[in-house]
């Protein structure tokens, strides 16, 4: 039995489909993105695109279309699964009450058809009479939407035309009218069928034109316009039409008829008459996608594979003797689009599924390089991630993931790491900086001419025995000084106060000072000449506390006054006095005390003792705040040790309540207080600085992209607005945080599609391969646009003439052709410092950095084939050792094999390669050459390789899974045992030992383990399949690692090991093994949720989950979904309620009762921590 | 943003290209505007937070019964074919019938008709 946790880290990315209409209301008009299993909805606003909700749905949406029932003032949804669940949707209400109804679903599936290569294909009759679906090839499915009955009867009719690549509605027919292109042996053939849905049938076009010339149909002219008087649309078909002809575009009154786009020709047809263009810009691409931009359909935006968008213009009027016109222009450069929305006011939203999708406004004037196109906004994408590696740059304990995302021009890297960046703005070298606080100085501040904002001009910095103050004008620094500020102690605290006054406390006097001038206007001792050991102020208050002694003041105009003094059973460690939200003075006072380690609430002003709370250790509280979060109170106390205590505060009995302990870093803890993006949050300054904030009602502990913060404060100077500044040992650096999310992804453009990467310690390196198009020009190959690798420091070349490869065939002059490199880039700067271009028919297929027995340095090797396009796999290839050292890459070996290298692995200080259908294990010689020592044959094609001690798992293109073993001493392959199921695999990882996980193509993962235990040979040989599950997308690359750090908060759910996988629509998800218990608690829990949430569509959760590929279909298995898990925390206080009812729990006691829903809360709660 | 081009969207295409070109050209002229107001607030420094804010979850609990539901008719479409045929058959033929005229083939059709109507249910 095998116990696994599947959860999504990051949601799909790619869009697939894209619609606008009015769907929340009748006068909304929405954009709604499908990306894998998630829709998008938004508004269109003045201000942009407002996200409205996220929806998800159980299956990989294929088919997305908004429409419009006669009898209906907003557009309904059609939406139709990989897995042939059809669905129409409504939006019901709005903002919290939105609701969206399935008001029609059911399958569509049929028991026996072969599915269309070209895929599913959804269209709806523009007058909404029907549906029609193309599933299977020769078969349409008509759905007819009729309102009475409860039951909508769909029916197939056989189509003559059996590989049908597009089909539309036509505009404007009487019957219901479908416009197709279908290939057969001559070519493609444009035909019309008009369907009879009383009949259920085709209708007979009144007149054949069957085998006519395009010229000949001239001829038939008068009598297609008596036709085209009755019907605005009669059948009509037109034969080959251009060899790629691929998408169909109908057109809507008044010109009817349809465009056929080809790979170089635009033609429209409208039963009667043709119009042909092949305008040359045509020529070098292939248009993949359409949006209209007018009603009445005289211009389209259409977009190519090359990621250019152009206008393509149908004249309206057909003038005397001149025939309609088709214009086609070249808009500029997007992203490769996928989809093409045309929104308002020349606004355009394009989809992607290989770059960003981006919000471009057409310019009525072209920019400076030609372009009729400004991006407004775009949408990150990580799709397609082909491969990725997890690595710690910074040090920190947490794993960041860089994932070769996107192709061709769009390819990209991305650094995906959890937590919150800071993009540093400017840097001041300033050693020993004990603390720091922004002030507004002089007449008023930093603020006239910019309305009543008030700017920060000055930063005040302790050190140890003084105390400096920097001006800041502009991005501009320099050292002041202000008056009355005491510049030979170290300042405790430092801040404006009301009455147009600054505080400054030192260990002797608070003193107060006038903000215009930065005279002393007074100061107070605290009695005895004791000094001040910690203090804290508002804009009102103060508190300070000489040993256990504790003072309260109120800062006054002038003065501030001694209050009430109490005297405490310990000295105070820390204290604060943050007022609620809203407020001016605080209520309460927090402080938290030495030797008995207490956190206490204190009433203000008496400094009556209110509620104590003791933290237990010996580790002295460092810092203590009190915050409020999403209106919920709370009270902090950081430790000496990187730990974190928080309750929630009581305001008015100052009661702390549910304590709760996580543990930041390893070293004393300060806690600052922000407002980033109007969200409140608390900086937590330590060795491992972290973000500390509220979503959903749950405080979330988000690392920085940052080593080490001593102390921080918030700034807000003219320059830097809304900024930070963050003291480490040696410098402050000015910098704003992102927004709070929890992933941050940071792309790399590298304008070409990264392949494979590998990551080189030793070298602070990362090695990745590379794919770039270059065109043949008249003599030689020519890039067509600057890319990572041939704008690289450095380039060197594989040089053909000393390569025994097949010779290139002839290349036609503008052909494409595949240039392949390895590209060394800095793990710091992420510069490309040096690209080595294999020759062009020598493509570079699988790349790792790996060191070998008996010799120290770092290698990166590299795997290639040699690919001629008549062999049906190739015959040669080579394995390439590099290394890179002083900025240089040099070719160290170089082995010639017989095939291509799918996959290399370290193995044991030797290198593992797979090659066509073996795998081959390689000696690196004294001579520093690769030496065969082993192979193993038994696979179809050996794709995939993990290792682990002496076992190598394989994975096969279509055998699924082998486990080896090698043996050292015999120094062969030894089988041990072998999946029999066949499976197209795409990824392969090993969990442990006996445990093996695989993903194959029909989105499915899979468990397998090794039976040892078993008796004879043949049970032993034979791999149990012990788990499985349908993840929805196609998985590309497994990586152990993990994205969070490891031991953050003290009771971490019960999970053992991660794995994070990267797929093909851009997310992100891991795999990780729960204990036997928990997990069937959790799947308990999973039971329930099922049991609460109704699946838009009606999808059941376990149809889903359920293991499905073309031959069967099986239930899931030994995996939990943690995506439904997770979304338990999105239900309201009665929903989990509702849930949690017939629940048990084992709690700390071992004693089983009924969950509550903090319970259940909580258990949730640390598993979402994982990721 | 687009007041210009709907006010140049009225002027006749190709009249004179020269002058087009240094205005707005053709193909950008007068795109369709449903709400002026809207985009006209978007400012490069509210465009990425509004992609990377995110959409609350939609997560239904509410039981909506399914007005209708799709169901794909179970005959076989040959069969399906030649009954429809078949009865087209008999109608032109009891219109013939009407006129008083008869072939040779009516009676084999006839024959044959039974045979049809057995086999139908059997998918």
């Amino acid at each position: 039995m095998s116990h696994n946790y599947v959860v999504t880290a990051q949601k799909p990315t790619a869009v697939n489909h894209c619609v606008t209409g009015n769907f929340t209301s009748p006068t909304d008009l929405n954009l709604i993105m499908a990306k894998n299993n998630r829709l998008e909805v938004f508004i269109v606003s003045p201000e942009g695109l407002q996200p409205v909700k996220e929806i998800g749905i159980y299956g990989l949406i294929s088919v997305m279309k908004l429409f419009r029932p006669c009898d209906e003032e907003k557009n309904l949804l059609f939406i139709v699964t990989q897995h042939y669940n059809a669905m129409i949707l409504e939006c019901v209400g709005r903002g919290e009450s939105l609701e969206i109804v399935t008001k029609v679903h059911g399958n569509v599936a049929d028991r026996i058809g072969k599915p269309a290569e070209t895929g599913i294909i959804g269209i709806i009759d523009p007058e909404s009479r029907c549906i029609a679906l193309r599933l299977y090839d020769g078969i349409l499915k008509i759905i007819p939407l009729e309102k009475e009955s409860g039951e909508l009867k769909a029916y197939n009719i056989r189509l003559e035309e059996l590989t049908v690549q597009d089909i539309e509605f036509l505009y404007g027919c009487a019957n219901p009218t479908v416009v197709l292109i279908h290939q057969d042996a001559h070519g493609r053939h444009v035909k019309t069928h008009e369907i009879s849905l009383k009949e259920k049938e085709f209708i007979r076009s009144p007149w054949k034109q069957e085998n006519v010339e395009p010229e000949a149909a001239m001829i038939d002219l008068v009598l297609m316009c008596l036709c085209a008087l009755c019907f605005p649309q009669s059948p009509w078909k037109q034969e080959n039409v251009e060899p790629e002809a691929a998408m169909i575009v109908p057109v809507p009154a008044p010109l009817y008829g349809a465009l056929i786009v080809g790979q170089e020709s635009i033609t429209y047809h409208n039963g009667s008459s043709y119009i042909t263009v092949a305008p040359p810009i045509l020529k070098q691409s292939t248009m993949t996608c359409y949006g209209r931009v007018d009603p009445n359909g005289c211009r389209y935006l259409m977009g190519d594979m090359a990621g250019r968008l152009f206008m393509v213009l149908l004249d309206g009027e057909e003038k005397e003797g001149a025939e309609r016109d088709i214009q086609v222009e070249l808009l500029g450069e997007c992203s490769i689009p996928e989809c093409i929305n045309y929104l308002d006011n020349g606004v355009v939203f394009v989809g992607s599924r290989l770059g960003d999708s981006q919000l471009v406004q057409l310019r009525v004037q072209p920019d400076e390089n030609g372009s009729y196109l400004t991006v407004l906004d775009s949408h990150t994408n990580l799709a397609p991630i082909v491969d990725m590696v997890v690595v710690d740059l910074e040090r920190q304990g947490q794993g960041q993931l860089v994932t070769c995302s996107g192709a061709f021009k769009d390819g990209s890297l991305r650094v995906i790491r959890n937590g919150i960046g800071i993009h540093e703005l400017a840097s001041i070298d300033l050693a020993g900086i004990k603390a720091m606080w922004s002030l507004r100085v002089g007449a008023g501040g930093d603020g006239d001419g910019d309305g009543d904002e008030l700017f920060d001009n000055t930063l005040v910095i302790a050190f140890v025995g003084e105390t400096r103050v920097l001006s800041l004008v502009g991005d501009e620094v320099e050292e002041t000084e202000i008056a009355g500020l005491a510049s030979d102690q170290q300042t405790f605290f430092c801040s404006n106060v009301q009455h147009s006054q600054i505080l400054q406390v030192t260990a002797s006097s608070a003193r107060l000072l006038s903000d215009s001038t930065g005279r002393l206007l007074s100061e107070w001792r605290p009695p005895g000449g004791r000094n001040i050991s910690v203090v804290t102020a508002n804009t009102c208050q103060l508190a300070c506390a000489v040993g256990s002694d504790l003072f309260y003041l109120e800062i006054e105009s002038g003065e501030v006054v001694q209050k009430s003094m109490t005297t405490l059973e310990h000295e105070v460690a820390c204290i604060d006095l943050t007022p609620s939200a809203g407020q001016q003075r605080a209520e309460l006072a927090a402080v938290a005390l030495w030797t008995d380690i207490s956190a206490r609430t204190l009433s203000l002003p008496a400094l009556q003792p209110l509620c104590k709370e003791c933290l237990g250790g010996e580790i002295i509280p460092r810092s203590i705040l009190l915050a409020e979060f999403e209106g919920v109170p709370y009270c902090l106390v950081a430790m000496g040790d990187g730990s974190l205590f928080y309750f929630h505060v009581h305001l008015k009995s100052g009661l702390l309540t549910e304590k709760k302990k996580v543990t930041l870093g390893t070293q004393p803890t300060v806690l600052r207080a922000f407002r980033p993006h109007s969200t409140s949050s608390v900086f937590a300054c330590s060795d491992r600085p972290a973000v500390i904030y509220s979503s959903n009602y749950k405080l979330v502990f988000s690392n920085v992209n940052l080593r080490e913060v001593n102390h921080m404060c918030t700034l807000n100077t003219r320059a830097y607005r809304n900024s930070l500044a963050l003291a480490t040992d040696t410098t402050i650096t000015i910098g704003v945080v992102d927004d709070i999310q929890k992933l941050h992804i940071r792309s790399v453009k590298l304008y070409e599609s990264p392949r494979r990467i590998a990551y080189q310690e030793s070298t602070e390196t990362f090695g990745v391969l590379s794919m770039r198009l270059d065109e043949q020009g008249s003599s030689c190959l020519v890039a067509p646009r600057p890319s990572a690798s041939t704008e690289a420091k450095t380039i060197t070349q594989s040089s053909s003439s000393q390569l025994h490869r097949p010779s290139l065939q002839q290349l036609e002059q503008g052909q494409e052709v595949e240039v392949h490199s390895l590209l060394i880039i800095d793990q710091h700067t992420f510069e490309v410092q040096h690209a080595h271009s294999f020759v062009p028919s020598e493509y570079a297929l699988s790349l790792i950095s790996m060191k070998f027995d008996n010799d120290p340095a770092c290698y990166f090797v590299v795997g290639t084939a040699y690919v001629n396009p008549e062999e049906s796999e190739p015959k040669q290839g080579r394995i390439v050792v590099f290394q890179y050292n002083d900025q240089k890459l040099n070719q160290v070996s170089e082995k010639e094999i017989k095939g291509a290298c799918y996959s290399l692995a370290a193995f044991n200080g030797k290198l593992l390669a797979s090659i066509n259908s073996t795998v081959r294990l390689f000696e690196w010689t004294a001579e520093h050459e690769l030496r065969l020592e082993c192979s193993h044959f038994n696979n179809v094609v050996a794709l995939y390789l993990k290792t682990k001690g002496d076992f190598v798992l394989v994975g096969d293109l279509m055998r699924s899974i082998t486990a080896l073993q090698y043996k050292a001493m015999e120094g062969n392959f030894d089988e041990m045992a072998r999946d029999f199921n066949a499976k197209y695999m795409t990824a392969v990882e090993i969990l442990d030992d006996d445990t093996y996980l695989g993903a194959e193509n029909s989105h499915n993962l899979f468990v397998c383990q090794k039976d040892s235990a078993a008796t004879t040979d043949e049970e032993r040989m034979q791999m149990q399949e012990v788990g499985r599950y349908h993840v929805g997308d196609m998985v590309n690359v497994f990586r152990h690692g993990s994205l969070v750090m490891q031991g953050v908060t003290e009771s971490m759910a019960p999970t053992s090991g991660c794995v994070l996988f990267g797929t093909v629509q851009g997310s992100v998800g891991l795999v990780t093994q729960l204990e036997p218990e928990f997990y069937s608690f959790i799947s308990e829990l999973q039971h329930q949720l099922t049991r609460v949430i109704r699946p838009v569509g009606k999808i059941e959760h376990s149809a889903w989950r359920a293991y499905r590929c073309e031959r069967k279909t099986e239930p899931c298995e030994g995996f939990i979904d943690g995506d439904l898990i997770e979304s338990f925390l999105d239900l309201n206080r009665d929903q989990m309620a509702e849930v949690v009812r017939d629940l048990m729990i084992t709690d700390s006691s071992s004693q089983r009762r009924a969950a509550t829903v903090d319970d259940i809360i909580k258990a949730v709660e640390e598993l979402t921590r994982i990721h | 943003m687009t007041g210009k081009n709907t006010e140049a969207g009225g002027s006749q295409a190709g009249s004179s290209s020269s002058n087009m070109n240094q205005n707005i050209p053709e193909f950008l002229r007068g795109l369709p505007c449903r709400d002026s107001k809207n985009f006209s607030k978007f400012s490069a420094d509210s465009g990425p937070k509004s992609s990377g804010k995110k959409a609350p979850i939609y997560l239904p609990t509410t039981d909506h019964p399914s007005e209708q539901v799709i169901v794909t008719e179970k005959t076989n479409i040959l069969l399906r074919y030649l009954h429809w045929r078949w009865e087209k058959k008999l109608q032109d033929q009891s219109k013939k019938r009407g006129a008083g005229t008869t072939d040779g083939e009516e009676g084999a059709s006839a024959r044959k008709r039974p045979r049809t109507e057995r086999s139908d249910p059997s998918p």
